[in-house]
């Protein structure tokens, strides 16, 4: 099971390029399901068909793709300019590794003498051990891609620290979801969306195409159990599967939230109650794309959340794979 | 004419926070019973009320005003039973010390948010509360809270409507669900004129937060859409801002914009001049800030105008219109749907 989500982890996608994890998350899932395709934008929709006369179509979605970095500029001395793709914390990331799509490393420092205050994309660049403009191009390319290098490190207890677990742990939920499933009742759509992080783009698309009745975002949410959070957050870590009531993007079908409850206490699955008071998931594309649906998430607490060392809990991971399948096999939602 | 006091009151007493506006059913379905054929839950949570045409030929025409209001939701119960709170829609921390508040947890129950008095304040207390500081105070124990009300649970302003003078009222919940009293009466209006076209009424919800309006639109695709929604009126503070003219009392205030349709709203106000209904003007260059923002863009677009509603207080337990404004929205919509739909005289 680790190695799934070691690879899950390791494969680099930024949003828009998504291509390599798709793939793999395609053949991951393929033995478990009916149908896998890939649409226009590069989502990966799986559908389990259900065995009822009349099925509900019920799509569960992670999003592949990470937060990154594009090349910008290439400096004469060889040094690489970059630009965010979603939200960087730029004193998370500072002097962490960069990985570019052709396999290319280099190191993401701020201009010396910068003030933490400071730290922002601007005084940034990445060094990549080169000493030339033209010895850099042969590494890298204007408009491409990378991300902070993934890891993944088992701490004390069931606990892991590395990245990005924002999202690929919930792709790796609803693989494992997948291997649960039997005979379901209804049509279970399990979808890998491409470019959540730049604004829920791909869930839209993707949301189009399936039409769901039932929509549930399966994403990390941050947890509240840190020194000085800085908000509310009522979320803990080991707490269980967080059943979202609201983030910023979304307020959740109210008789959804209370059914997934219902099934969490029926199957005594480990669940708490998730308040975001920030952030958005694809749950708000699924419930307002055409004529929408009924949306909901079932989330998977983490803490320091889009850094280069995320941290969640395995008993997290466990509980959210056990809720996911349960509904999935639910006969009337 | 439909009594505008009593329809505004059966709106706002029950919870309308957006994504909680499940306290209006008993509203929802006297509104039903008295105007129209059908009413329909859509997936994303708004209503749709049709009234199926009488007689062909007539366009589908369309009247939006959101059933969401903005509120709180609580986020965490202290260990002394205090509850903690996040916002659901903007709303102005300055007005929430001391307010009364009505929580919707597994009982209904009523609670107010805590206000340190001037005397336990020290230095710079005065300065504006963020919403993440503020505690409500139930007067119970954290266990019996935790029973009570769990997390997630939406909190709103405690009901309350009252009469002031010169016809003006004071409540929650105004935005949007005056228009909602405006568009009603409109229809009751052309329903005792005998007009025959189909009549939508849609109450949207999530608008303090969302766009999820487009949903319910999409599978509607009306002819027209007139989406109606409060301005903020004129208040003396205002007297630097020369933008804002519009009083409580000057009647509708009709929206001049890039983002809806031109044509159709300029339709509208030649016929409000022709027709002798007091209106305003207002421009609002690339953004409404309301539902029109985004209806025209659904589907295969919808032509699309914005009729408002003038408001004090906005988003405060406090909102204050002008009952003869909202009589008389009605009575320009009705003529102009009358209009659109091939039968005005006038």
């Amino acid at each position: 099971m680790i190695n799934d989500l070691k690879t899950i982890m390791t494969t680099l996608g930024a949003s828009s390029r998504e291509d390599a994890i798709g793939d793999k998350l395609s053949e991951m899932i393929r033995p478990y399901v009916d149908e896998v395709c890939k649409d226009p934008l590069g989502n990966v929709i799986a559908v389990k068909r259900g065995k009822a006369n009349d099925p509900q179509k019920v799509m569960f979605c992670a999003h592949m793709d990470e937060i990154g970095f594009v090349v910008t500029f290439i400096q004469d001395d060889g040094l690489v300019r970059v630009s965010s793709v979603g939200y960087i914390d730029y004193i998370a990331a500072s002097n962490h590794r960069v990985r570019f799509e052709n396999g290319a490393v280099g190191v993401l420092v701020p201009e010396g003498k910068t003030e933490a205050k400071d730290l922002r994309q601007e005084k940034f660049y990445v060094d990549l051990g080169v000493k030339s403009r033209r010895e850099a191009e042969r590494k890298v390319k204007i408009g491409e891609t990378g991300a902070i290098e993934s890891t993944l490190v088992k701490l004390g207890g069931k606990r892991y620290s590395g990245r990005p677990f924002d999202d690929r742990i919930g792709c790796y939920i609803l693989v494992e979801a997948a291997k649960l499933l039997k005979k379901p009742e209804n049509d279970i759509y399990f979808v890998f969306s491409v470019q959540e992080e730049v604004g829920c783009r791909g869930s839209r698309t993707a949301s189009f195409t399936v039409r769901p009745d039932i929509g549930i975002a399966v994403d990390v949410t941050p947890s509240g159990d840190v020194v000085n959070p800085g908000t509310n957050l009522c979320v803990k870590l080991g707490g269980g599967a967080a059943i979202k009531v609201k983030d910023n993007s979304v307020m959740c079908d109210q008789a959804l939230v209370r059914f997934i409850t219902d099934l969490a206490e029926e199957k005594k699955i480990a669940h708490q109650t998730e308040v975001l008071t920030y952030g958005g998931t694809d749950a708000s594309s699924m419930q307002t794309v055409a004529g929408g649906s009924r949306a909901g998430g079932i989330s998977i607490p983490i803490r320091f959340c889009h850094s280069p060392n995320e941290m969640i809990d395995m008993g997290d991971v466990e509980a959210c794979i056990k809720l996911v399948a349960a509904v999935a096999e639910a006969k009337r939602i | 004419m439909a009594d505008l006091f009593d329809l505004a009151s059966r709106l706002t007493c029950g919870c309308s926070v957006s994504g909680f506006e499940h306290g209006q059913e008993e509203a929802l379905e006297y509104i039903r019973d008295k105007y129209f054929d059908e009413m329909r839950r859509e997936p994303a949570g708004s209503y749709v009320f049709v009234r199926h045409a009488k007689k062909p030929g007539y366009p589908r025409i369309m009247f939006d005003a959101h059933m969401d209001e903005v509120g709180m939701m609580v986020t965490q119960i202290l260990d002394d039973g205090f509850l903690r709170i996040t916002s659901i829609g903007g709303l102005d921390t300055r007005i929430l010390p001391a307010a009364d508040v009505t929580i919707y947890g597994k009982e209904t129950l009523y609670g107010v948010i805590v206000s340190t008095p001037p005397h336990l304040q020290s230095g710079d207390a005065m300065s504006l509360p963020k919403v993440d500081d503020l505690m409500i105070d139930t007067g119970l124990s954290k266990e019996k809270a935790e029973e009570l009300i769990p997390v997630g649970t939406p909190v709103s302003y405690r009901f309350k409507l009252t009469r002031l003078q010169n016809n003006c009222i004071c409540g929650k919940g105004f935005d949007d669900k005056i228009c909602a009293v405006a568009g009603i009466a409109a229809i009751e209006q052309l329903i005792n004129d005998g007009y025959g076209g189909e009549l939508i009424l849609l109450l949207s919800t999530k608008e303090e937060i969302s766009r999820a309006v487009v949903a319910a639109v999409y599978e509607l695709q009306p002819d027209y859409a007139i989406v109606s929604d409060v301005c903020c009126a004129w208040v003396p503070e205002c007297d630097k801002d020369a933008k804002r003219k519009t009083t409580v009392g000057d009647g509708p205030e009709i929206s001049l914009s890039a983002i809806t349709d031109v044509r159709f709203t300029k339709r509208f106000i030649e016929f409000a001049k022709k027709n002798g209904y007091r209106h305003t003007v207002c421009v609002e260059a690339t953004s409404t800030g309301t539902n029109a923002n985004d209806i025209p863009l659904v589907g295969l677009g919808v032509p699309t105008l914005l009729v408002s509603v003038p408001l004090k207080n906005m988003h405060t337990y406090s909102e204050v219109v002008s009952l003869d404004d909202v009589a008389d929205t009605a009575a320009l919509v009705a003529g102009f749907i009358k209009e659109l739909g091939g039968e005005h005289n006038g």
